[in-house]
């Protein structure tokens, strides 16, 4: 139970690690393999994020373990993969990227546009939750957890095919989606 | 390494949603139903369905038949060609038809006199999720190689035709394997398995058909289609009429 494995974790008892890796690795080591691809990257960032969930669940109190350890799994690997990649970055490390990058451009990195991935962010997840529960897993799958797209399409039961129809049609309707927001901006 | 702010805050996303798709599991009692019956059918006949190289008929967990993509003499366009930094090119159309644009392509469009391309994006059996340019509802996505481990090389056309015979939009998603692909591509996928209502039919070109109640996923004449009847009545019945009018089964 995650409630009882957060509580280890708030009286720093050891036994919350390990109950801690017991319950997460797999997850977190899928996780950061999507990003990564280099078993031996995704392992040590996989360690990495345990122990980050270990030091910061106790302080911030996590209501969803689960998607807490998710999202710190994510932010490490994506943080390797930038320490990887740079000054160069390597084009066949990252599609699900490209993919999202090519349809939706980025909107910068200014601390006002920074400012600006907080209602960036409200707005993903209005759009997220006015999806049906299938495409909304599989868009998650595929640009959150970086699934292939036929772990993806399998995991939704659909053909690979069918999803990347489904992803393509996606990101069309995110886009119009921010268009209509005002979040959208070409490069 | 190349940012993207939406990427980036896809981390951010509520906690729910993110909840939601890690713990997501396949859904199995149907598939248990279904491989039971077909132990069942095995037992009684006392022989399995075998198909040729690319038609495996497995009853199992997943559906699978014989959907195949083959290389066509697809040219594309210069407008829509994929780069080394961009493998692929999506685009919505907003000034060419649907029959205009296959030809742009060298395409073969699966339509004829059943079908027309003049559809009214307000019908109410029109999904408005299922495309963003609502002013035409047709879309081209090309893929370069090595894009996904799908296809090497294909082009998608996402499109609506309508079919007089059921007064009925029809949504299409059609791949076709370009001619700079690696290999011919044989596909056994799995389809359907959460839906208790559905056939697999074969087609006039000897391949076989998923169809369900309101989508249909095939290949016909080397090309994989999926199609959805969008909002409104949804059987396999009325999935058949749409595959009797295009002419495939």
């Amino acid at each position: 139970m995650d409630s009882e494995i957060t509580e280890l974790i708030y009286g720093r008892s050891e036994s919350g690690l390990t109950e801690l890796k017991r319950k997460y690795e797999r997850l977190i080591l899928k996780v950061c393999r999507g990003i990564l691809k280099s078993p031996q990257d995704a392992e040590e960032c996989a360690n990495d994020t345990l122990l980050a969930v270990w030091d910061s669940a106790a302080r911030d109190k996590p209501d969803d373990l689960t998607a807490f350890v998710c999202k710190i799994a994510r932010r490490k690997a994506l943080n390797r993969l930038r320490y990887n990649t740079a000054p160069m970055r390597n084009s066949d490390l990252l599609t699900e990227l490209d993919e999202i990058a090519e349809h939706l451009p980025s909107v910068g990195a200014s601390p006002e546009e920074y400012a600006e991935s907080a209602e960036l962010t409200a707005a993903l997840n209005e759009w997220l939750l006015s999806l049906p529960e299938k495409q909304r897993v599989l868009f998650m799958r595929r640009y959150f957890f970086s699934d292939s797209v036929k772990d993806a399409a399998k995991l939704c039961r659909m053909s690979a095919n069918a999803a990347g129809a489904a992803l393509l049609r996606l990101r069309g309707s995110l886009k119009q989606f921010l268009i209509e927001r005002g979040l959208y901006y070409e490069n | 390494m190349k940012t993207n702010s939406i990427y980036e805050a896809l981390g951010n996303v509520d906690d729910k949603l993110v909840a939601e798709a890690a713990v997501v599991r396949r859904k199995r009692p149907v598939a248990i139903i279904i491989a039971a019956s077909a132990a069942a059918l095995v037992l009684i006949t006392g022989a399995a369905m075998v198909g040729n190289r690319n038609s495996t008929f497995s009853i199992g967990k997943d559906v699978a038949f014989n959907m195949e993509l083959k290389k066509h003499g697809i040219t594309i366009p210069e407008e829509y060609m994929p780069t080394e930094e961009n493998m692929y090119h999506y685009g919505n159309v907003v000034d060419i038809g649907i029959t205009e644009l296959f030809d742009k392509f060298n395409a073969p469009l699966l339509i004829n006199d059943n079908f027309s391309a003049d559809i009214d994006t307000e019908s109410p059996d029109i999904v408005p999720w299922t495309y963003s340019n609502l002013n035409t509802g047709l879309e081209v996505e090309v893929k370069g190689k090595p894009f996904i481990q799908v296809h090497s090389a294909s082009v998608t056309f996402a499109y609506y035709l309508y079919d007089k015979n059921i007064d009925r939009n029809v949504y299409f998603w059609a791949d076709y394997l370009t001619d700079n692909a690696n290999d011919d591509y044989a596909i056994h996928d799995g389809v359907g398995g959460t839906q208790a209502d559905y056939e697999v039919l074969r087609l006039r070109d000897g391949s076989s058909c998923f169809v369900g109640a309101g989508n249909a996923e095939f290949s016909f004449n080397g090309v994989k289609y999926s199609i959805d009847l969008g909002n409104g009545e949804r059987t396999v019945e009325l999935t058949k009429q749409v595959l009797a009018d295009l002419d495939v089964l």
